[in-house]
């Protein structure tokens, strides 16, 4: 299933891309575009399901008592070494990891 | 909600519209407040403020695929004690939510915070002037890591501090003033901080607070919000307010379509007392928030609320009202008491030791806060003083007895405090033991008066007072170890006697 107005296939993909801070081309929208449009229909399909009488786990009314989460005690747990931490950055200098200038906090 | 229906308390208390030109303020204030358990929010990390950087981390606090995330009880315990202290309503249930932003310091993508279903709602603070402010909800969330950008061509991510629990609580728009703004945070961390659940340490960055503020004429809608951010103390909160105001009324006064107020985040720069835009457009947040899939709803049962209430203990409210009632103290002196838990259960002990409340008052306000009051966290430099409070009790009773008299007092508590030697031992020490032997006494006594004709005329036309100049000069050859009191009386008797 598509989305039948490709003006709103354009906008969302570039809404996304400016919440991601990602510079997207007209032809990458192009693509990208049709590409959300089939992954959303997927999900579209959900709503083909009867879910009458079935409750929901969060949001609704309270939850079914074993829906409820369990809890950890407050006690440490070893913590990685800091190499093993960096080894998989595309980046780092042993201390931290390094990534491009990114001043001006999270939008 | 509109500006007239915020505001709960008299008119008599609300500021002078005179002062911002006949213009309103409206003000929020969102706080950030790290929760004082060993361990973070979701892994069993051991967060600790100065680590070195990256040692502090796990598989869940860095985001590894396949890692899952589970609730820390001791973190929901504080949140839980935070809204009861508050008097907030807290939850029956409540749930985690995905919030979704970009940025370096977040390894996943998203913050585990919480949106429509947090664990209080409600509550507030009332100001001494009688004006509430209310509080809109108290959420728990987990910490971001730290983006550092002034090394060098890159920006350096800790994420030791990724994961650590904070609970934020917003407030309504009731804040009407810069100072209302600054009492409601003294309020705030002398509860939190006597609920046990924060070290409310802005040094440190375990308590953030970001502003709201906008202003409006009377009757009319609030006009564009601005949000300040890099407020790092109480007082550059406040300043940071009425320098906002200011410039927002300037804009708009100033006809001037160049200039607009826009709904932005400002950053405070103390240094130069003013706001800059942090940034040149603001785009609009949309977080896209969605309900945490990793984490199951969270179940507050009257058992562990009970238990949260009963660890609570006393409000500094409560204790001031007490301190008062029982104790006799000042408002004033049980306002400096409850400051800080540490400090009123160390003055407690002590008042309960040496059998004076107001002694043990006088004592560690005038001599043991006011030696603190340079350090960066007086409260908790209290603790590690090398004077106890019993040390302190044995001193009062030391000159109690008349065995010190207070100038030798303050000097054996100095000593105390560089030495942790006992009172009674520094007593002998340092020479300091009261002398009330009338027969040395009476010695200086008699030297003293050499020479002071004016002063015996006086005292024998009547004026007794005249005697005091001649007090000092006896302490000043008794090395301070004289009993003022007898002095003054063997002063008065030879100069009755002298012919």
């Amino acid at each position: 299933m598509s989305n039948p107005d490709p003006s709103a296939e354009r906008e969302l993909v570039h809404k996304t891309a400016a919440l991601a801070r990602l510079s997207i081309g007209a032809a990458e929208e192009a693509r990208l575009g049709a590409q959300f449009a089939r992954i959303l229909g997927a999900f579209h399909s959900l709503s083909e399901l009867n879910v009458e009488g079935v409750p929901e786990t969060t949001g609704g009314p309270r939850p079914a008592s074993a829906a409820f989460g369990r809890l950890r005690a407050d006690e440490p747990r070893a913590s990685l070494e800091r190499a093993a931490a960096l080894v998989n950055a595309p980046q780092q200098d042993g201390e931290f990891y390094v990534v491009p200038k990114t001043v001006g906090g999270p939008s | 909600m509109s500006a007239t229906q915020s505001t709960t308390a008299s008119a008599a208390t609300a500021p002078d519209p005179a002062r911002w030109k006949g213009w309103i303020p409206v003000i929020g204030l969102e706080v950030h407040c790290q929760l004082r358990t060993r361990t973070k929010l979701f892994c069993g990390c051991e967060y600790r403020f100065g680590a070195e950087p990256n040692t502090r981390t796990c598989a869940v606090c860095t985001a590894q695929p396949g890692a899952l995330p589970v609730l820390n009880r001791e973190a929901l315990a504080y949140a839980i004690r935070a809204g009861l202290a508050l008097g907030a309503d807290i939850a029956p249930w409540s749930k985690f939510d995905r919030k979704n932003y970009f940025y370096c310091d977040l390894p996943k993508g998203y913050q585990i915070s919480q949106f429509d279903r947090p664990f209080c709602t409600g509550g507030g603070i009332t100001l001494e002037s009688g004006h509430r402010i209310r509080l809109t909800r108290i959420h728990l969330e987990e910490d971001a890591g730290k983006a550092i950008h002034d090394r060098g061509a890159h920006t350096l991510v800790d994420l030791n501090r990724a994961g650590v629990p904070l609970i934020e609580s917003v407030t309504e728009a009731d804040v009407r003033s810069p100072e209302e703004a600054h009492e409601y945070l003294e309020r705030l961390k002398e509860i939190l901080l006597h609920a046990g659940v924060s070290d409310c340490d802005m040094e440190k960055g375990s308590l953030r607070v970001d502003v709201n503020v906008s202003i409006h004429r009377p009757g009319e809608g609030w006009r564009k919000r601005v949000e300040l951010k890099n407020l790092n103390s109480f007082r550059n909160v406040a300043a940071a307010i009425e320098h906002e105001i200011a410039r927002q009324i300037a804009i708009y006064e100033s006809n001037d379509p160049s200039q607009q107020v826009v709904q932005e985040t400002r950053l405070y720069d103390a240094q130069a007392g003013v706001t800059r835009s942090m940034r040149g457009k603001e785009e609009a947040h949309d977080y896209r928030y969605f309900p945490e899939p990793d984490l199951l709803p969270v179940q507050i049962d009257a058992a562990f609320l009970a238990e949260q209430r009963e660890k609570l203990g006393e409000s500094p409210t409560a204790l001031r009202e007490r301190y008062q009632r029982e104790l006799g103290l000042s408002a004033y002196d049980a306002g400096v008491l409850t400051a800080s838990p540490a400090v009123s259960r160390w003055f407690e002990e002590c008042a309960k030791l040496c059998g004076s409340p107001k002694d043990a008052a006088n004592w560690i306000q005038n001599e043991i806060l006011r030696g603190l009051s340079n350090e960066q966290r007086p409260a908790a430099a209290i603790a590690e003083l090398r004077v106890t409070p019993a040390g302190l009790a044995q001193l009062i009773g030391l000159v109690q007895k008349g065995t010190l008299n207070v100038p030798g007092g303050r000097q054996v508590l100095r000593a105390m405090l560089e030495t942790g030697k006992d009172a009674a031992v520094l007593v002998r020490e340092l020479g300091l033991e009261q002398v009330s032997d009338t027969g040395a006494l009476e010695q200086w006594c008699r030297e003293a008066l050499v020479g002071k004709d004016k002063v015996i005329a006086d005292v024998k036309a009547g004026k007794e007072k005249a005697i005091g100049a001649l007090v000092g000069p006896v302490m000043k050859a008794s090395k301070g170890a004289a009993n003022p009191q007898v002095v003054t009386e063997i002063l008065l008797r030879l100069v009755r006697e002298l012919p």
